[in-house]
């Protein structure tokens, strides 16, 4: 399901924090329909997604405890497999 | 007064007998374009209605069908493809293969919308196709070079780097079973042996060129689609960056990876052959097709311990798996290696791979020796004898020439119970996704009328979120009235879901669009509106989804194909060795079930015999 369709199409948002998984908690408070959708109930990142943290991927085994800096730009996109 | 052709086609056929070495051209119309499409839809109508039953795919009366769509050329991501189609000389059944680069592009604009080659030339020749225009021309120097030296030959005869080449290597001119046909050094037709069919017409190449694109009818739509995919270009990001591929290790530890010839369960060196690996190794950048942002073509590199030329391109996910966990082998260069030979000699990593994972269960448990291999220990693991298998089975020698054959072949060849070691349907070999985690792809690998095919069937975890969610749900579906369907198990829901995606890639296969491209079902609507100028709508597409698979359908049952060929070998109805799926098999009444009701969703007979109602309904009776 795409994440728009939980934010009322809105795809970008301003949060604080200090790693991704702060900043994915503060997400999920703004937009509690995000919940279930981005972590499982073990507060453990989704499979489906792939963190970048401006433009680029992390190469983190543990992209949750990634830490970020103001301005950062975090985006989670979907992991697609092909054929 | 002239025909009117639809917007996105040129309406002309050019055919091909090199027997006599003539060239004609026929007229298409608008009602038969909109009756069946193009790429796929095309190539099943020529096949089913001017073969005979019963010929030799590998004789002089099979015949070779190029076939682009109406959106083949757009200067749009996922819009450079088209699709290739014959009798298989692996399965004796329809085969069609999708493929990208920038041919198709260049066919459409030398001015025709298939090309279909019949007959045999007494010698090597080439074909020349240019604006209008073909010349056939000799091949004899190029028989027997490589995929990557023929190109730079011809693109030297003809003074034109930009010609783009469809072409064989010494794979598909030693007639191997799986041959697949190269486009460029880098883009396959990959599977059902087409290169084995254009071996056995003593044709090595087909180069194209041309200008001019014909009219669409509705410029606006198109821009429409170019702006909306580059405001969405997230939804591919990943393909771009590590083509197909980066979720193996999550593949790994879900079961979904195949592993020594799908026996095992568990691969901990995954991540030693993973896409990301390959990106932070001996990845040099990713290359594209024609008019595409996506880019999702890897560039590797390497010069030990195995030497790997960059003009080839890097392993996708397919072959990853097939050279890679499939052999038991953990070595990414020597993965990239395999991929180099193959695209150099022209042949199908997956059936290629699974080929040789064959053999190596054969010669683990003993059914084949060292005296049958020339010696080679062809053990699970053993990167080398893998390599050297793909060099003997180009060449046709050793036992080369018996894993040429494919798997299924082979092991009638060695008995002793081999065939339970052979992992096909209808002889094509299976591909790198594991149908006991995922019940529709079991379905669709049994149902596909070329054989095991993972693109047009639905794999399940990709739509449960890589099963962390219970259901499998496709959105784009949901506006069609389809409702999700439970994970586990395969009911009706997920019958009916597996249907309604197989027709959405059928109608991908014959428009010919990417697959990696999120268009929905209503945008491939909207822009073939746009394109050919038809009110048309999904429900359209879906109805010519149906007709062109039905008509698959009835060529196979044409040469003797029941619905006992709809299965899956033994082992997927037995564990994994170990693993994430040491506990889950599929279960083979509820396979059969399944299969009976897509029969039935299908407008068939209990035995997959296309019912004569449904014929007329689709308006194809006469080609029964």
């Amino acid at each position: 399901m795409p994440l728009r369709m939980k934010t009322n199409g809105e795809t970008a948002a301003t949060v604080n924090g200090v790693t991704v998984h702060t900043c994915i908690d503060e997400l999920i408070r703004q937009y509690p329909g995000l919940e279930g959708e981005i972590l499982d109930d073990q507060g453990r990142l989704l499979v489906k997604w792939k963190v970048y943290i401006n433009r680029k991927s992390t190469g983190a085994s543990d992209e949750l405890s990634y830490p970020v800096s103001d301005g950062d730009m975090i985006e989670l996109l979907p992991v697609l497999a092909g054929g | 007064m002239a025909e009117h052709v639809p917007g996105g086609y040129n309406g002309k056929v050019l055919r091909v007998d090199l027997t006599n070495g003539k060239a004609t051209t026929e007229q298409i119309d608008d009602s038969f374009c909109r009756k069946y499409l193009g790429g796929t839809g095309f190539i099943a109508y020529y096949l089913l209605r001017e073969l005979k039953e019963g010929i030799d795919p590998l004789g002089i009366e099979n015949k070779l069908v190029f076939a682009m769509g109406p959106l083949t050329g757009l200067t749009l991501g996922g819009c450079a493809r088209h699709a290739v189609g014959a009798k298989s000389p692996l399965t004796g059944g329809i085969a069609k293969s999708e493929v990208g680069e920038y041919w198709g592009a260049q066919f459409k604009r030398a001015g025709f919308d298939v090309l279909i080659i019949e007959g045999k030339a007494e010698s090597p020749v080439y074909l020349w196709i240019h604006d209008g225009d073909v010349e056939i021309k000799d091949a004899g120097h190029l028989w027997g070079k490589s995929t990557k030296d023929t190109q730079g030959i011809i693109r030297s005869e003809l003074d034109d780097n930009k010609v783009r080449l469809a072409m064989i290597g010494p794979g598909g001119e030693n007639l191997v079973k799986y041959a697949c046909l190269m486009h460029g050094p880098l883009d396959a037709a990959g599977r059902g042996g087409m290169g084995a069919v254009m071996g056995s017409k003593n044709l090595k190449a087909v180069a194209v060129r041309g200008e001019k694109m014909p009219p669409i009818n509705d410029s606006d739509g198109v821009k429409k689609m170019v702006k909306w995919l580059k405001e969405n270009m997230d939804l591919v990001k990943v393909f771009s960056d590590f083509g197909t591929g980066l979720p193996m290790p999550t593949f790994e530890r879900l079961g979904n990876l195949p592993i020594r010839n799908f026996r095992d369960g568990g691969f901990p060196n995954v991540d030693k052959i993973s896409a990301e690996t390959l990106k932070n190794t001996i990845g040099l950048g990713m290359e594209g097709c024609f008019a595409c942002p996506v880019r999702c073509k890897k560039v590797v590199e390497c010069k030990e311990p195995y030497e790997v030329d960059r003009a080839y391109g890097g392993p996708e996910y397919e072959t990853l798996g097939a050279f890679g966990s499939a052999c038991g082998v953990d070595d990414l260069v020597a993965v990239a290696k395999g991929s180099e030979l193959c695209n150099a000699y022209s042949l199908d990593t997956i059936s290629m791979g699974m080929s040789i994972a064959f053999g190596m269960e054969c010669f683990e448990n003993g059914l084949l020796t060292t005296k049958d291999t020339g010696g080679i220990e062809l053990n699970f693991g053993n990167a080398d004898a893998m390599l050297k298998m793909i060099e003997l089975v180009a060449r046709r020698e050793g036992i080369g020439d018996l894993l040429a054959e494919g798997s299924a072949k082979a092991s009638e060849k060695i008995g002793k119970g081999a065939d339970k070691f052979a992992m096909q349907v209808k002889k094509l070999e299976i591909p790198m996704h594991e149908p006991r985690l995922n019940s529709s792809l079991g379905l669709g690998y049994m149902v596909n009328p070329h054989g095991a095919d993972h693109m047009d069937s639905m794999i399940d975890i990709f739509f449960s979120g890589f099963a962390e969610q219970p259901n499998v749900t496709i959105p784009d579906a949901i506006p069609l009235g389809f409702e999700p369907a439970p994970f586990e198990g395969i009911d009706p829901r997920k019958v009916a879901l597996f249907k309604v995606f197989q027709s959405k890639r059928l109608i991908y296969d014959s428009l010919v669009v990417c697959h990696f491209l999120p268009y929905s079902y209503l945008q491939i609507a909207d822009l073939t509106a746009a394109v050919t100028g038809w009110q048309t709508s999904v429900v359209e597409q879906l109805r010519v989804a149906e007709r062109i698979l039905t008509m698959c359908r009835l060529f196979n049952v044409r040469e003797g194909f029941t619905s006992a060929d709809d299965t899956l070998p033994a082992r997927f109805f037995e564990p994994t060795r170990g693993g994430a799926l040491s506990e889950k098999s599929l279960d083979f009444e509820e396979m059969e079930k399944a299969k009976r009701y897509y029969y039935y969703l299908m407008g068939w007979s209990e035995e997959g015999v296309p019912l004569k109602e449904k014929l007329v309904e689709l308006g194809i009776d006469h080609l029964a």
